[in-house]
């Protein structure tokens, strides 16, 4: 499904260099997690996957299904099914989020949107993300609450239906109520989307409470340093990143 | 030139038609007026006076621009516990010029005034535009205050609407939208308005 090639990625218009030889491969339903301290390139990935304006990759490649993303926009990267949950959702002044969700959806389905069809499905989004439905009528994330931005999210993704979903720091700013809300949401998807496929980004391992991964990676320095499964998370949340360090120090000098 | 007067203790809600290039616009003795008034490429003067106590006017002029133009509106608060609020927003198309050039004025000896001025102009292109945000306050115990912003729609904002599978064009007329539309419950009044930013290419 995802295919990153040997991929190197700078800031726009500097030489610094986040991301370097940075490869990973995700596959039809699975489910990835990218761990990592502060400043190691985690959400640089993200957004350089949607095509970001501050990002230039400089060699390397992004495929998804086969199909090269580096020269695509990044609405035709998310017309592909590519939908990154933010870590620090954008406020948009003037929009609705009504508006907002219909235009997308018919940007993304390419039809017009049946508007007593989208009223039903978005009700029901509502209610199950556990956010008020008045907050339709409301600007785009304007004046929402950190908890109910993270919401608004994945309200998002249940009604654009998208192929592979990325979660920056979803956790962040959420309290554990809400955190469960969201991840049965998204466990839901998965159970009724069986070929959808999940890369969560995230510092601390509590997510992983309820969105289980099929893959841990910890990233350092613009790239993956080791790959396991779940346990791999329980020992960075035991003995920190820099047991990490201790390990890869281990390995070379074996 | 068009002139409107609001009397004493009324309360009007005006749509201009902008058939006129200048306004001259009177608020009586605790009467209060709101104008909205939307414009495609036109240059305009207003002219409004706040002429007794307790008088207050909010002004939302929206402008869509595609050559040189500039709107030049002053308020004059001629009298104590006033109160104006005008939200100027421009949207510059093309490389042309588009000024705002925006005062409010409290004369000495009146005080007890509320004097606030909102301006923005997006420029879509290379178009050269500027904002003269003029406060001439002449007296102690107003409160007055101004902003001014000339730019393109945030980058951040962009990213986001794309990233949800909006392209640059629909993102950019819905942006202008929410910018330049105060008031959608009047669809009617301002069809012609949304018409043009419905073609917006």
């Amino acid at each position: 499904m995802l295919v990153i090639k040997d991929l190197k990625v700078k800031v726009s218009d500097t030489d610094k260099v986040i991301l370097d030889n940075f490869n990973l491969s995700i596959n039809e339903g699975e489910v990835h997690v990218i761990m990592g301290p502060n400043g190691t390139g985690k959400s640089t990935l993200a957004k350089t996957i949607l095509g970001h304006y501050k990002f230039e990759v400089e060699c390397g490649d992004i495929e998804f299904y086969g199909k090269k993303l580096n020269s695509l926009s990044t609405d035709e990267r998310a017309k592909l099914g590519i939908f990154l949950a933010m870590q620090d959702p954008t406020e948009i002044e003037g929009v609705s989020n009504s508006e907002f969700l219909r235009t997308a959806l018919g940007e993304v389905s390419g039809s017009k949107v049946n508007l007593y069809e989208f009223i039903t499905a978005i009700e029901k989004a509502y209610d199950d993300v556990s956010l008020n439905k008045d907050m339709l009528h409301r600007f785009v994330n304007k004046g929402f609450s950190g908890g109910e931005k993270k919401k608004n999210e994945v309200l998002q993704l249940k009604m654009l239906k998208p192929k592979l979903i990325i979660l920056d720091e979803l956790d962040s700013g959420l309290d554990v109520d809400s955190l469960k809300i969201v991840c049965k949401n998204i466990n839901d998807y998965l159970k009724e989307n069986k070929k959808a496929s999940v890369l969560i980004i995230t510092h601390y391992p509590r997510i992983l409470d309820y969105l289980k991964p099929d893959y841990v990676h910890i990233m350092k320095n613009g790239n993956i340093k080791q790959t396991g499964d779940l346990s791999l998370a329980s020992f960075v949340e035991k003995n920190g990143y820099d047991g990490i360090n201790a390990v890869e120090e281990r390995d070379l000098n074996e | 030139m068009n002139r409107i007067t609001v009397g004493k203790n009324f309360s009007e809600e005006v749509y201009l038609d902008s058939k006129d290039s200048k306004y001259y616009i009177e608020v009586e003795e605790n009467a209060s007026l709101k104008v909205y008034h939307y414009a495609v490429d036109k240059s305009f003067e207003v002219e409004i006076h706040l002429k007794g106590e307790n008088a207050s006017v909010e002004y939302f002029y929206s402008t869509l621009n595609r050559k040189d133009n500039y709107f030049r509106i002053k308020v004059f608060h001629d009298v104590s516990n006033t109160k104006s609020n005008l939200v100027n927003h421009g949207v510059n198309i093309l490389d042309k010029k588009l000024n705002f050039v925006v005062d409010g004025i409290i004369p000495k000896d009146v005080v007890g005034c509320v004097c606030s001025q909102d301006n923005k102009i997006m420029n879509l292109c290379e178009g050269k535009s500027s904002i003269a945000p003029n406060l001439l306050i002449d007296s102690h115990d107003n409160i007055a205050n101004h902003s001014a912003y000339i730019g393109n729609f945030k980058e951040d904002v962009l990213f986001y609407l794309k990233s949800r599978g909006i392209s640059q064009k629909i993102a950019t007329k819905m942006l202008t939208l929410g910018f330049l539309v105060h008031d959608l419950e009047n669809e009617e009044e301002i069809k012609d308005f949304l018409k043009y930013i419905d073609e917006l290419s």
